[in-house]
């Protein structure tokens, strides 16, 4: 398989959060706005990225039988590398992901790849791998942020677009909404597939 | 044998690593975070009282106050408070100047839902505590307006910056506070009022020899069910224990505060 | 009183699946039929409850004391999944009948942030020992009443004619929106 292959199949054929399911909890929860899901899909995106190059470096060296153990505490280096980096140059980033940062060593994305794809392929497919992944998970965060931040705030990224006789739906804001608007993407991604002949 | 020395060797070299990786990185980021947050509250305080050129920090009985000052002399005071709202506590910082006139007023932190509690992070809203003194009453429907639908989280917005005013007031500026001292009650029957979750609790109590002996709710407007989780246990832990601050009742925080805030409105002087 | 608001906090009002957003994979996962939920749900309150006492151990006298705090979310995913482990060979050999019925959920937890996230939150709100335990508990009781609900409904959903493109997934997501809306009723109740 090609490298742009490797890269593109992130996006739409096996998008992690929209057909495999993966990663749903950032999703749900980081989504308020466009930039937190777009700044969520980044940290990601950057942890899949570092694993995919030490893990696939390391694939011959790391035995089977600890391979878990020591995938995680790859993902964990570099998801605290991350945390501490927001927290000292993204601080208002930071604040607003909270607890989602070190989750993202629970991500079972990063550990599913890990584990299925940069301890069996060699470094260059692993970065495309990962960075399509990355790009994948970061599109469907910030497109969801970017929902729910139209319709439960009227902006987006931060920007006034909606005309002033829009009133937001402010259950887009809540927890509730969340939940509800992801139904709909899964929805319309099902749509997509559909017409795409993907299954 | 060799191969478990080989896992252990394996898994012992990515930990190391590991631990070398995450202490590097805290070397370089734990200045550069102290740092900032160092310099946000300083900006953020310098909003508040642009005139000063210095802010020391206090710390009294756990309360963090700040003192601005200019060219050595204190010219205000800051603080957050708290008061509790719908979500949880709502936080407000709060600057006083020494005349006891507010400064500026903000929200710090809330818990409040989104889209309903928020409202109290309005400008104009927060805008009506800027010509208060420290004279003045700072409670809700009285000089503070209510946000319909958001009375909960209002009220607590504002009974936090009283709070904090109180605070300020009791500190630096020798407010006298109200104080509690049964000793110092005469006989007889008190009147106070608190504000509960609905509104207004009213309650009358008699002190008899230096001890309550009764507290009677004449007046409030909580919802029947939360109310009847509150109406006894409170009172009747005021009088056990002689003391207004007592637990609050579970599922009936707010009515609680308002009970006990009202037995100290009735006895305090 | 503390504990009891902790613990009603944890079960109602910040329910860990429908207001924090924890543990969502499983709650997808395995909210297909009210049996394997109710397995589930038992896998996941034995083991938050041992994670929280450990990792609140590990925090006070090991990464506290010796100032390593960077390292506490990789301290935390291998005590964690060493538990799940241990928990797993304990169990096959020990009680061989109670392994069948949660064995299969077991290696799932490693990946459930429910887990993680309540070690990292005990932490973050300076719980002390006995208040992480009873966090703890009403994390696992508040994922378990949130996993069973879904699966109760979700059961009736199969029988029902939903609409091809929301079948599965898209409409659990729903479901659970509407699910959460309640649960914001709970809002203001402490």
């Amino acid at each position: 398989m090609s490298m742009a292959k490797e890269f593109s199949k992130g996006i739409i054929k096996d998008q992690p959060v929209l057909r495999l399911l993966l990663g749903l909890c950032p999703a749900l929860g980081v989504t308020g706005t466009a930039t937190n899901g777009f700044g969520m899909g980044m940290a990601a995106t950057f942890v899949l990225l570092c694993a995919s190059i030490v893990i696939s470096l390391l694939r011959s060296v790391i035995p089977k039988s600890v391979r878990v153990p020591c995938f995680i505490v790859i993902i964990a280096t570099f998801v605290t590398i991350v945390d501490m980096t927001m927290n000292a140059f993204l601080p208002e980033l930071h604040d607003a992901l909270g607890i989602f940062i070190p989750l993202i060593v629970v991500n079972c994305l990063i550990l599913g790849r890990a584990e299925a794809f940069f301890s069996r392929n060699p470094l260059h497919t692993s970065i495309a791998d990962a960075l399509g992944m990355g790009a994948g998970f970061a599109l469907a965060l910030t497109i969801l942020g970017a929902i729910r931040e139209i319709l439960g705030a009227g902006t987006i990224f931060g920007v006034v677009i909606t005309p002033e006789a829009f009133e937001p739906f402010g259950v887009f804001a809540t927890p509730p909404g969340a939940f509800i608007g992801l139904g709909f993407m899964l929805a319309g991604m099902n749509y997509i597939s559909k017409k795409l002949k993907l299954d | 044998m060799a191969y478990i020395a080989r896992l252990t060797f394996v898994l012992a070299m990515i930990c190391i690593a590991a631990a070398g990786a995450l202490a590097l990185t805290e070397g370089a980021t734990t200045p550069v975070i102290e740092q900032r947050i160092q310099e946000e509250l300083f900006e953020a305080m310098a909003d508040y009282v642009p005139e000063a050129d210095n802010f020391e920090e206090k710390v009294v009985n756990d309360k963090t106050f700040y003192i601005a000052e200019k060219g050595g002399e204190e010219i205000g005071y800051i603080m957050t408070a708290s008061a509790a709202g719908y979500g949880g506590p709502v936080y407000m910082n709060v600057a006083v100047d020494t005349e006891g006139e507010i400064l500026a007023v903000d929200v710090d932190r809330h818990t409040e839902t989104p889209g309903i509690g928020d409202v109290i992070e309005d400008e104009e809203w927060l805008a009506q505590f800027d010509d208060k003194t420290i004279d003045d009453e700072i409670a809700l429907e009285v000089d503070i307006d209510n946000i319909s639908g958001s009375t909960v989280t209002c009220r607590a917005a504002t009974n936090a910056v009283r709070n904090a005013v109180d605070e300020i007031g009791a500190e630096f500026l020798g407010l006298e506070v109200a104080e509690w001292d049964l000793a110092d009650v005469e006989d007889g029957t008190y009147e106070g009022t608190g504000s509960g979750f609905g509104g207004d609790i009213v309650v009358e109590v008699t002190v008899s020899g230096g001890e309550i002996t009764s507290i009677e709710i004449i007046e409030h407007s909580e919802t029947p069910e939360y109310f009847e989780l509150a109406k006894d246990i409170i009172p009747e832990m005021i009088i056990d224990e002689q003391d207004w601050d007592v637990d609050e009742a579970s599922g009936a925080t707010m009515t609680s505060i308002g009970i006990k805030d009202a037995v100290f409105d009735a006895l305090a002087q | 009183m503390e504990l009891l608001a902790i613990l009603f906090g944890a079960i109602f009002i910040n329910n860990f699946v429908l207001t924090r957003f924890l543990g969502i994979c499983p709650f997808l996962g395995v909210s297909k039929k009210v049996e394997t939920s109710v397995g589930m749900s038992a896998a996941v309150t034995f083991v938050m409850v041992m994670a929280a006492i450990i990792t609140w151990l590990i925090q006070e006298y090991i990464l506290f004391p010796l100032d390593l705090g960077y390292l506490r979310t990789v301290a935390f995913i291998l005590v964690i999944s060493s538990l799940v482990q241990f928990v797993e060979t304990v169990m096959r050999k020990v009680a061989p009948t109670l392994y069948e019925g949660l064995g299969i959920f077991l290696p799932l937890i490693t990946t459930n942030c429910a887990i993680l996230g309540m070690a990292i939150l005990n932490i973050d709100e300076g719980y002390n020992i006995l208040e992480s335990i009873v966090h703890s508990i009403g994390a696992a009781v508040g994922f378990a009443i949130a996993l069973i609900i879904l699966a109760g409904i979700r059961e009736r959903l199969e029988l029902e004619d939903t609409h091809k493109l929301y079948h599965g997934a898209a409409v659990a997501m729903i479901v659970a929106g509407i699910v959460s809306v309640a649960f914001q009723g709970f809002q203001g109740m402490i």
